[in-house]
């Protein structure tokens, strides 16, 4: 007989066990036919059949599991949480760092900055993991640039350090830079300076493709008042954080998040991961809370005022880029919908569509940065000329067009355009300026901005349009 | 639940550039036997299309290779003619992708066409979540099922093919069930299994298995969603130890679950199948037992979760053997020892322990 089978009278008393965990832990009470029966955050209760059970616990994107045996009239039980190993960019004591490392980063953090302006502090330190120790020095390749691309230093010729570790304590103008790394191409992604907080962006050079880089993907930023602390548990919480949203998760309880949001804890980049990771209407109280504290902690930064986008419309054309591709997004979306617009020629107009991917961040490719264009040019005549080609020729006649070399961008465009012809042609759709493609309806097909698309149906026209001519003549 | 479901199925292996996987075919097959399966998916056969690509052939230019992505699209593009035309094209909309693939983030993730290649992936891939979304917020299927067994490599440069259809909002948008075998960023993998050793993708067998009497049913032989997915990460973690991030990624409402497999008293679709056959037994597993220090006259102790002692098949002063027809949770115990308890699940029958 299964246990489902049993009268009430006879079935066995449920037992309370009580979990333990921290704030950022997720559980996962499973039972003996791998059905979930329970789950939490953090510390909480659960009334359980005797049993057998298998626990999953979660933090950040790392696992660990146990084991434990309810017996039936068992006084309360407790299960602990163990000490769950994470990899991380920051030096942890429980991410596999020496003690080098950690004292060097303590005391870079700690002591006098380089001064490159006045008002804010940011860390930078970098680190090389195992496997590729010795390759090269570990912050060869990492520049710090302006937002209009000058160099305010070189990482390798300003930090000090070790063959395994090297940092440096910058004093900064308050603003956003931009952070390049050679990797297999140059990458960028902002970092913001913010007056009156360490800003502390640890970095790892590890194998990527098989080859030792610096990999931007796992960048970790915290925030704090105080130098680094490897101890500081909130910047672990920041740091699992972080990890959840890469997984575009928020996992974190709701007394941690109230602190958040009460402001009794200074960890405004734990604020902004949890902010960008509570996107579900169920969380929208929570998230406008969360939003008027990191209001009033970082009024200037791009990050906030993408999250801020939510309540009110841009006030300003927006001129900054976000450091999170979550804020990139909200952005992106905001333009559409002319809720914001972007600065013409700067820096986030000429992001391109062809960001990073597996990572929290927006990270860019240096060279795939969309041309500084005009705006006031109209791109709509080219693409109705390409509609028009489309619609003429039939999708079966565009053979001749396979050889032109397109950029990824001008490809997936031309197939979109190529689709939409082939279907309105044999649903015997007609052409109207209701159904017919425009450069908003594409940057929404393709979730992305105005300016990229207009790069993408420039380039696709010169090329296109150019081709047919000669072939026609 | 069935007769009027529709699936699309699509398994390549032949990948002249990018380099062959073995097992992709063999799970789109196995997925569409239990489509057809009267217990399982219960799906009518001309509802069903099956897509797979061909052994390679080295004549073949890669960029030739098949099948490509106008294949697949035109399967789409039926049933978006059929909807537009009618507002709805059945009840159910089964989505299964097997082969290489990529995903940009979290919200994406596309299989690759037989002859993409790195480099030249615009055009040459489909992107399943978002036509997934389409159909569903078009409401032309009440529900839409999606299963991609595909790797989800980052190809950080590539823009994901666009939907083209016009936006259509249904009312109520139709109840989805997601399954990925891995979270972005990560390869999925391939298992050898079975007698043969044949290679099959881990997401699909740990599915399959979980459809097919593994995961916990209801009386009549459904399975939550909330179970299976339960049964395939667990499953998937016992073949793999793998961090959270290659772990199989589900997306689903946990309020208005969906439910697998035909209810037993529901008549099948296919014509051939008069009777519903009874359902098959779940997969069983064998135990194996020995001493941690050799010794001999050794006493074990077997139970299930329910604490139900499990007779043993054999035993002899050092080994002991139980045959367990349920997979599960189990203890051992050795009798003046220790004890342990055991994930009775996965692909390999016998489950080994040192105690």
């Amino acid at each position: 007989m299964s246990s489902s089978e049993l009268s009430d009278a006879s079935r066995p008393a449920k037992v309370i066990v009580h979990f333990i965990a921290d704030p950022v832990t997720e559980t996962f009470v499973i039972d003996h036919a791998f059905s979930l029966r329970a789950r939490g955050v953090g510390a909480f209760t659960a009334s359980l059949a005797p049993g057998l059970y298998k626990i999953k616990f979660r933090r950040g994107e790392a696992i660990a599991e146990t084991h434990v045996e309810v017996s039936a009239g068992s006084a309360a039980m407790r299960v602990e949480a163990p000490v769950i190993a994470s990899s991380s960019s920051v030096p942890f004591r429980a991410s596999g760092v020496t003690d080098e490392q950690l004292l060097l980063a303590h005391d870079i953090s700690s002591g006098s900055a380089v001064s490159f302006g006045r008002g804010a502090h940011v860390l930078f330190f970098v680190r090389s993991a195992a496997d590729a120790l010795g390759d090269a020095p570990p912050a060869q390749g990492l520049t710090l640039h302006t937002l209009d691309g000058q160099l305010v230093f070189d990482l390798q010729a300003a930090a000090s350090g070790s063959a395994e570790c090297a940092g440096l304590l910058a004093e900064l103008e308050p603003g956003a830079y931009r952070l390049r790394a050679d990797c297999n191409g140059t990458l960028e992604q902002i970092v913001v300076a913010t007056k009156d907080w360490q800003t502390q962006v640890f970095l790892l050079r590890q194998l990527v493709n098989e080859l030792p880089r610096i990999d931007l993907r796992s960048t970790s930023v915290l925030m704090s008042k105080d130098p680094f602390d490897p101890s500081d548990e909130m910047l672990s919480y920041a740091e699992a954080a972080r990890s959840a949203l890469a997984g575009g998760r928020s996992t974190m309880t709701k007394q941690l998040l109230n602190s958040l949001i009460e402001d009794k804890v200074y960890s405004p980049m734990l604020g902004l991961y949890a902010a960008a990771a509570l996107t579900s209407a169920d969380d929208e109280r929570q998230r406008l809370r969360l939003l008027d504290t990191l209001q009033r902690l970082l009024p200037a930064h791009p990050d906030v005022l993408a999250l801020s986008l939510e309540i009110a419309p841009a006030a300003e054309p927006i001129s900054i880029p976000p450091m999170l591709r979550r804020s990139w997004q909200m952005i992106t979306a905001a333009t559409l919908d002319d809720r914001a617009s972007l600065e013409p020629g700067s820096l986030p107009a000429r992001v391109p569509s062809t960001v990073l991917g597996g990572t929290p961040w927006l990270i860019w490719p240096e060279d795939a940065l969309l041309p500084a264009t005009d705006e006031a040019a109209d791109t709509s005549q080219l693409l109705t000329d390409l509609q028009k080609l489309l619609d003429q020729r039939g999708p079966e006649e565009t053979e001749d067009l396979e050889e032109v070399p397109l950029t990824e961008s001008e490809s997936a465009v031309f197939s979109y355009l190529g689709r939409r012809a082939s279907l309105q042609h044999r649903m015997k759709v007609p052409s109207t300026p209701d159904n017919d493609v425009n450069v908003t309806s594409l940057a929404k097909a393709f979730g992305t901005t105005r300016q990229d698309v207009k790069a993408a149906v420039d380039g696709l026209a010169g090329k296109i349009l150019g081709a047919t001519r000669r072939s026609d003549s | 639940m069935g007769a009027a479901d529709h699936a699309i199925v699509v398994g390549i292996d032949a990948y002249p550039s990018l380099g062959d996987l073995d097992g992709a075919v063999a799970d789109a097959r196995d997925f569409e036997a239990w489509l057809l399966d009267a217990r399982g998916g219960n799906v009518p056969r001309a509802n069903v299309d099956l897509l797979l690509s061909s052994p390679a052939t080295p004549a073949v230019a890669p960029h030739k290779a098949r099948p490509q992505i106008g294949e697949v699209n035109a399967l789409f593009d039926e049933l978006y003619e059929t909807g537009q035309q009618s507002g709805r094209v059945g009840d159910r909309l089964y989505l299964f992708f097997a082969g290489h693939g990529f995903a940009k983030d979290i919200e994406s993730a596309a299989l690759l066409m037989a002859n993409a290649a790195r480099g030249a992936v615009a055009g040459r891939h489909f992107p399943g979540r978002p036509y997934a979304n389409w159909f569903r917020q078009a409401a032309f299927f009440r529900e839409v099922v999606l299963f991609m067994d595909c790797c989800r490599e980052t190809y950080s440069l590539t823009n994901l093919a666009a939907v083209p259809y016009d936006m259509r909002i249904g009312d109520p948008p139709g109840r989805k069930f997601f399954g990925f075998a891995t979270k972005w960023s990560r390869a999925a993998r391939e298992i050898g299994s079975g007698p043969a050793n044949q290679k099959r993708g881990l997401f699909t067998l740990a599915l399959l298995s979980g459809l097919r009497g593994g995961a916990q049913s209801n009386a009549n032989g459904q399975v939550k969603g909330l179970d299976l997915e339960s049964w395939v990460i667990n499953y998937v973690r016992k073949e793999r130890q793998l961090d959270d991030d290659e772990m199989p990624e589900f997306d689903y409402s946990k309020t208005t679950d969906l439910m697998f497999n035909a209810d037993s008293g529901e008549p099948p679709s296919n014509s051939g199948a008069a009777a519903r056959p009874p359902s098959p037994p779940g997969p069983s597993y064998v135990v194996h037992a020995r001493a941690s220090n050799g010794g001999a006259h050794l006493d074990y102790e077997l139970t299930d979760g329910a604490f139900q002692t499990v007779a043993p098949q054999t035993r002899t002063d050092s080994e002991w053997t139980w045959r367990v027809d349920r997979p599960g949770l189990y203890k051992l115990h050795r009798v003046g020892g220790g004890n342990q308890i055991l994930e009775v699940i996965g692909d390999r029958e016998v489950i080994d322990v040192v105690l």
